[in-house]
């Protein structure tokens, strides 16, 4: 066991994998409709010096619930992106009902986080769509 | 010499033509820009795992090294949620694992293992994040994580 726990001492991790970080705006936005999609444009930012993958994905408004929105579309879903490049994404929600207020997240981080690293990173936007009655 | 003379009559002109200019046509120049409520997180230093002499604990204080989380938020102050720490690797059963966080904005937070929100009153700052991981009978060796993910959003 002691051999074991020296062997761990050494090859517990130095972790100099490529930090995690990602940049989104804006944080919110709300806008109303008198259809059945609402669509919404935000800008993903690579704020790393290399070129690097991003997805974004929809998720319930409260800030503990990961529950997945297969109500939204985002176009595109995955980007790569060059060093301090940025891009518009179009997030639409889809099927509102009439009077129908709809609130959620869209979240982005990396594809791939690194491993090793302490801290995922991601930005979160609320975003709120309502149909008129 | 006709040249000299007309030079000099030219250099006479041009105050008198940027003064008439001025008073007639005075203009205001605007410069225009839009601040978006936008998001930043890097981590800056991923932080590293050390054992303590005893092989019982796992931590970023124990010869190893904090992760630094710097915040560059526009538009308005946002809230970082930070989920509650997990262990990966070859002895993570039975372990206790706890994450601390501080910061010069005002994050303080104790070894924990629940999660922690905190609310910005800045719009720029870098949290310092230590971990550590304690089991009774120590760890196998491998690779160990301890792994959490921050959200940032209004």
């Amino acid at each position: 066991m002691k051999a074991d726990l020296l062997t761990a001492a050494f090859a517990i991790l130095a972790m100099t994998t490529p930090a995690g970080a990602v940049g989104l705006g804006p944080l919110s936005d709300e806008g109303v409709i008198d259809g059945p999609r609402k669509a919404f444009s935000l800008t993903l930012y690579n704020p790393y010096e290399e070129s690097m993958a991003f997805r974004a994905y929809a998720v319930g408004i409260d800030n503990d619930d990961e529950t997945p929105q297969l109500r939204v579309t985002i176009l595109p879903p995955e980007n790569r992106l060059g060093s301090r490049q940025s891009r518009r994404l179009l997030i639409i929600a889809n099927d509102l009902q009439p009077g129908e207020t709809y609130r959620f997240r869209l979240c982005a981080e990396r594809v791939n986080p690194p491993t090793g690293v302490v801290i995922n990173a991601r930005v979160c936007s609320k975003l709120t769509a309502r149909r008129l009655g | 010499m006709a040249s000299f003379r007309l030079s000099h009559a030219k250099y006479a002109l041009i105050p008198a033509l940027l003064m008439g200019a001025g008073s007639a046509q005075a203009q205001t120049v605007n410069l225009i820009g839009t601040v978006v409520n936008l998001c930043v997180l890097t981590i800056s230093t991923p932080g590293s795992l050390a054992i303590s002499s005893n092989g019982l604990q796992l931590s970023t204080t124990n010869g190893g090294l904090p992760a630094s989380l710097t915040v560059v938020a526009t538009g308005s102050n946002p809230t970082i949620s930070f989920s509650s720490p997990s262990l990966v690797g070859p002895s993570s059963g039975g372990a206790t694992t706890e994450v601390a966080y501080s910061s010069t904005g005002g994050a303080s937070h104790a070894y924990d293992s629940s999660g922690y929100v905190y609310a910005m009153n800045r719009l720029l700052d870098t949290v310092t994040i230590n971990g550590r991981a304690s089991n009774s009978s120590g760890f196998r060796s491998g690779v160990y994580t301890i792994s959490a993910t921050a959200t940032c959003s209004q």
